[in-house]
């Protein structure tokens, strides 16, 4: 499925159009994948928090808001009584696609991600691993 | 080849020469995922991968002065730029990413790193990617590293993270070199496939295609192969001990 190709698509109007998804569920953009044989262990999601200068030529997960994100997610992670790990990191690689979270273990991505999206892209992680939504 | 390949029968046939040789297949690459690999042998494919990836900005800036092509040579600078500096991907410089991670894992100091003997094998690797660079034709030496090399290395990447956290203990942040490296997407190795396939329309230029994806398949199995060895200098403080 070529999906992010309409705005109905990718839920949101804001997705850039070259983007793809496999499993487009809110206003941004989602690639959920199988574990490879052998993968294994807890959910665990890392969000970029790369900072480089405001330039107008480099962009970075940093400056579109990787540590709101990340704190958003702890704080929802922890209403729901989950124990899922929540770690930022320097840089993912995947700047212009940002803000950015990982899912591991497995290819597993979020592309473009607000704040204000944390608790459906915890929905998601979760019954990715077939997780139940609240600790 | 007295035809050249449509570009789908040639994109297979370029996959079929990739099947069975890709990085994540190699017995080091494994052996991390499963922890079954000696700290050695990680401290010393860190050193390799090092001495690889600093090579890295210089093969591509070679093709770069040679492509008359300026949305080629822009796409080229893209690379170079995300490869060379901290300013499109990862927080530094790749070579510096590759540091970071060989000296933390191996003890040894930047220097010692820097300094540390490398097998033939490598060194062939590396006149292999400036020879590449300077002889072959533009849409080939892309595709050189873009299709037998980096098309299949995310996976790679994504086993060896994941088995270094799991079995060595190893954080997130001390391994950026190999994380940066894990795609979120195919977009980037289709986008080889499509430029070569889009180029390379002679009998003659896929010919060399394949000439090179089968070297630098080589070079790349003698790299893992090397790793295997666990050849890791000691620290000179500790070796003077």
């Amino acid at each position: 499925m070529s999906a992010g190709s309409s705005d109905r698509e990718s839920g949101g109007g804001d997705t850039p159009r070259w983007l793809k998804s496999s499993k487009p569920i809110g206003p941004y953009t989602v690639f959920l994948r199988p574990l490879i044989p052998g993968e294994s262990g807890p959910p665990r999601l890392t969000v970029c928090v790369n900072r480089r200068p405001e330039n107008g030529i480099s962009v970075s997960c940093g400056v579109r808001g990787g540590d709101a994100i990340a704190e958003a997610l702890q704080r929802e992670a922890a209403s729901r009584g989950l124990a899922i790990e929540i770690n930022t990191f320097r840089c993912l690689g995947m700047c212009e696609k940002g803000p950015t979270v990982r899912l591991a273990p497995g290819n597993n991505w979020f592309f473009g991600v607000k704040p204000e999206n944390v608790a459906a892209l915890l929905d998601a992680a979760l019954a990715h691993f077939g997780l139940p939504p609240r600790g | 080849m007295a035809e050249a390949l449509a570009p789908d029968a040639f994109k297979q046939a370029m996959l079929a020469r990739i099947a069975g040789k890709r990085h994540g297949d190699r017995a080091i690459v494994r052996a991390i995922f499963e922890g079954k690999a000696t700290r050695a042998q990680i401290g010393y494919l860190g050193v390799l991968f090092y001495h690889f990836t600093k090579h890295t900005p210089q093969v591509l800036s070679t093709i770069h002065s040679r492509c008359s092509d300026r949305k080629i040579r822009r796409r080229i600078m893209d690379v170079l730029i995300d490869e060379d500096t901290e300013l499109r991907c990862g927080s530094a410089g790749h070579d510096v990413l590759a540091m970071d991670f060989a000296t933390r894992f191996s003890g040894l100091t930047e220097a010692e790193v820097e300094n540390h003997a490398l097998p033939e094998a490598i060194g062939k690797m590396i006149d292999y990617r400036y020879k590449v660079a300077r002889e072959m034709p533009i849409a080939i030496a892309l595709g050189n590293s873009g299709i037998a090399g980096e098309s299949h290395f995310a996976d790679a990447c994504r086993l060896l993270s994941e088995g270094l956290r799991k079995h060595y203990g190893v954080k997130d942040e001390d391994q950026e070199s190999w994380i940066v490296h894990i795609e979120g997407d195919e977009e980037h190795g289709d986008n080889a496939f499509a430029a070569v396939c889009a180029h390379a329309t002679t009998p003659a230029l896929q010919e060399q295609m394949f000439w090179c994806i089968d070297n630098y398949l080589m070079h790349w199995a003698n790299f893992w192969a090397e790793s295997e060895k666990g050849a890791l200098a000691p620290p000179r403080r500790q070796a003077a001990e």
